[in-house]
């Protein structure tokens, strides 16, 4: 081969270059910094992280039995300044036991139904998926059902429920690849055809169901709760939940790649089958972790993405880490209205119902080409 | 010796009865462009995917510095071959910039993200492309001739050998069509190897080097585009009646249609 050949192009010059001319560097026009979109990442997430901090104090005080901020702070900060204890056990109690484990299940269900709904946008190349409505939150739900049914424990209703959000999103994926087309609405449209379907079987599941203790447990995952959640169980799911929104963060960028449709990501080098399984199987265990935790909590994971859209801009390399944090300030909010609102508690997928429906609603109508 | 691109007696068929292409046989090596030139449905797109790996041709082989597509990973083909679509279609609204660091990512691991040096890369890239007032732009927002641009400096981002074109000037009106054949005239100048689909046959009278002539028979001419182009070859092509004329205030051959 002649030296030539190994020789690499060089760039080409431009019809009219904006070269540096006699070492003068060229003023590059960009719009001056004044929206949220070209703050730096990191004070985004600082402020954001703020927000969620906030939340947690104000969901930690409020409740039935009101605890004044300066004791949940003490209650908190206790392990690092060793003060000494100037607040009943009642109040312990109800800070420790029961109100921040329910706030960090809020936070980390938030979390992973956001990055799991932003991935799948991403990955989908469609604004319009979310693990609903995609039907893997109920192939989720279903594996849950069976596991209950067979009287399994909560990591084998865990796997359960992976399995079969996996199976959910095989199928959602596989119905527009036999059909040959790809369109945004196919993709939907098999979404509601495997949600319609995993519905069935749940209904199904709850027929023959033990109506004195299976069937509360199962209508329960249904209407999406965290009452239950304690640290036993949270112990079982954090890890799997951690390492997949770990994973989901650390190829964030690649889902941008994967967002250019698969002949441009292949063409830029994409392992299109590894990359885009793993993400997939990623954001699978987070929507089957949140499942497992709190039942089907419905548009959490289709509107988060695209208000933090709105607040950081398109790319991932920067919606990723933001979305898990607005997910988790709404999933804190959305919280603390279902159990401060009235004197009973309403359902958390009611509630995000309520909300999400009504803003993604005027995003909708916002992005017209959605 | 060894081609840089070299393609050897490929074929492609849908059903074993319905070929696409056969017997196709080339070589392109830096500094060279050859534009495949055919009719609609020639099958043209068809040979240049197969060109990127996108395609898998039926029979035949495609070596690039001497070493069969098939064999090489994803990254180490791309950081060898770039490919620039018709039309790019994104459907989220990443900024210029941000699009155009997608180039580095043959260099880039599956869970790396793209380095200040990448970016350096890009903005060069926009300088040397007359890009900057784009930059900060939605790429899904841009005219079809500004996203042709910015398709084609992404290419160079990747930093490949071979940019492949898949019929870069279909959608774009005249005045942008001149413009992206004249950067493609320049990245050959600059050592690229470049491989370029086109039905309209001024193109690779305008671009010189090679021509490869694809028939709906499935069948392909390869020649040096000044000598094997003729107006009985281009007529029986597009079997229509084609003429190549000297166009005196042009100063070169055009290919023109009889009267309507």
């Amino acid at each position: 081969m002649s030296d030539d050949q190994n020789e690499k192009p060089t760039l080409p010059t431009a019809e009219k270059s904006h070269a540096p001319r006699d070492g003068v560097a060229p003023m590059r026009a960009r719009p001056p910094r004044t929206s949220v979109r070209n703050q730096p990442l990191w004070l985004v997430l600082a402020a954001c992280g703020a927000v969620v901090i906030v939340l947690l104090v104000v969901s930690l005080c409020s409740g039935r039995y009101h605890v004044p901020v300066r004791e949940v702070l003490g209650i908190l900060l206790q392990p690092l300044t060793g003060q000494e204890a100037t607040w009943s056990q009642n109040a312990y109690n109800v800070v420790v036991n029961s109100r921040l484990p329910r706030a960090l299940t809020a936070i980390l269900v938030g979390a992973a139904l956001a990055l799991s709904g932003a991935s799948y946008q991403g990955v989908f190349q469609n604004p319009l998926v979310s693990p609903d409505i995609l039907g893997v939150s109920y192939g989720a739900c279903v594996g849950a059902a069976i596991s209950i049914l067979l009287y399994l424990n909560t990591w084998q209703t865990q796997v359960f429920a992976f399995i079969g959000g996996l199976v959910a999103v095989f199928i959602t994926v596989s119905i527009p690849k036999l059909m040959h087309r790809r369109s945004n609405i196919v993709m939907v449209l098999s979404g509601v055809i495997v949600g319609g379907f995993m519905s069935s079987v749940l209904g199904l599941l709850k027929y023959v169901a033990d109506p004195d203790t299976q069937l509360a447990e199962i209508t329960y995952w249904q209407l999406g709760s965290i009452a239950k959640v304690n640290y036993s169980v949270l112990s079982y799911t954090v890890p799997a939940m951690v390492v997949a929104g770990a994973v989901v963060i650390a190829m964030r960028w690649r889902i941008n790649l994967l967002s250019l449709g698969e002949d441009e990501a292949r063409s830029l080098g994409v392992n299109l089958k590894v990359e885009r399984g793993v993400i997939i199987v990623a954001s699978t265990v987070l929507t089957a972790c949140a499942v497992s935790l709190s039942g089907t909590i419905g548009w959490v994971g289709l509107i988060i993405p695209h208000v933090a859209r709105r607040i950081v801009g398109e790319d991932n390399k920067r919606l990723i880490p933001t979305v898990a944090l607005v997910a988790a300030a709404f999933m804190l909010l959305v919280d603390l209205i279902a159990r401060c609102l009235t004197g009973f508690e309403i359902p958390l997928g009611i509630l995000t119902g309520l909300v999400g429906a009504p803003i993604f609603g005027y995003i909708l109508v916002k992005q017209r080409d959605v | 010796m060894t081609q840089l691109l070299e393609v050897r007696d490929l074929a492609y068929c849908y059903d074993r009865d319905q070929v696409i292409f056969e017997h196709v046989s080339f070589a392109v090596n830096p500094g060279e462009v050859l534009t495949l030139l055919g009719p609609n449905g020639a099958g043209k797109s068809t040979l240049l995917n197969c060109l990127d790996a996108l395609i898998e041709p039926t029979c035949g082989d495609v070596l690039i510095d001497g070493e069969p597509i098939g064999q090489m990973s994803p990254r180490a083909l791309a950081s060898k071959v770039a490919y620039v679509p018709q039309t790019i279609s994104v459907t989220y609204g990443y900024s210029v910039r941000e699009y155009l660091v997608m180039g580095a990512a043959p260099r880039l691991g599956m869970f790396s993200a793209p380095s200040k040096e990448d970016y350096e890369k890009v903005d060069a890239v926009i300088d040397q492309l007359d890009l900057a007032h784009l930059s900060d732009r939605a790429v899904n927002r841009l005219s079809g001739g500004e996203r042709q641009r910015v398709a084609i400096a992404r290419a160079i981002v990747q930093s490949p050998k071979i940019i492949l074109f898949d019929e870069p000037t279909s959608a774009l009106d005249y005045g942008n069509q001149i413009r992206v054949m004249r950067t493609i005239k320049s990245l050959a100048e600059q050592n690229y190897a470049v491989v370029m689909t086109t039905h309209n046959p001024d193109q690779p009278i305008l671009l010189g080097g090679k021509v490869g002539m694809l028939d709906r028979d499935g069948s392909m001419v390869v020649g040096e585009a000044e000598t094997a182009l003729t107006s009985d070859k281009l007529s029986n092509l597009y079997q229509t009646d084609l003429h190549l004329v000297y166009v005196d205030k042009a100063d070169r051959i055009a290919c023109v249609s009889s009267r309507l």
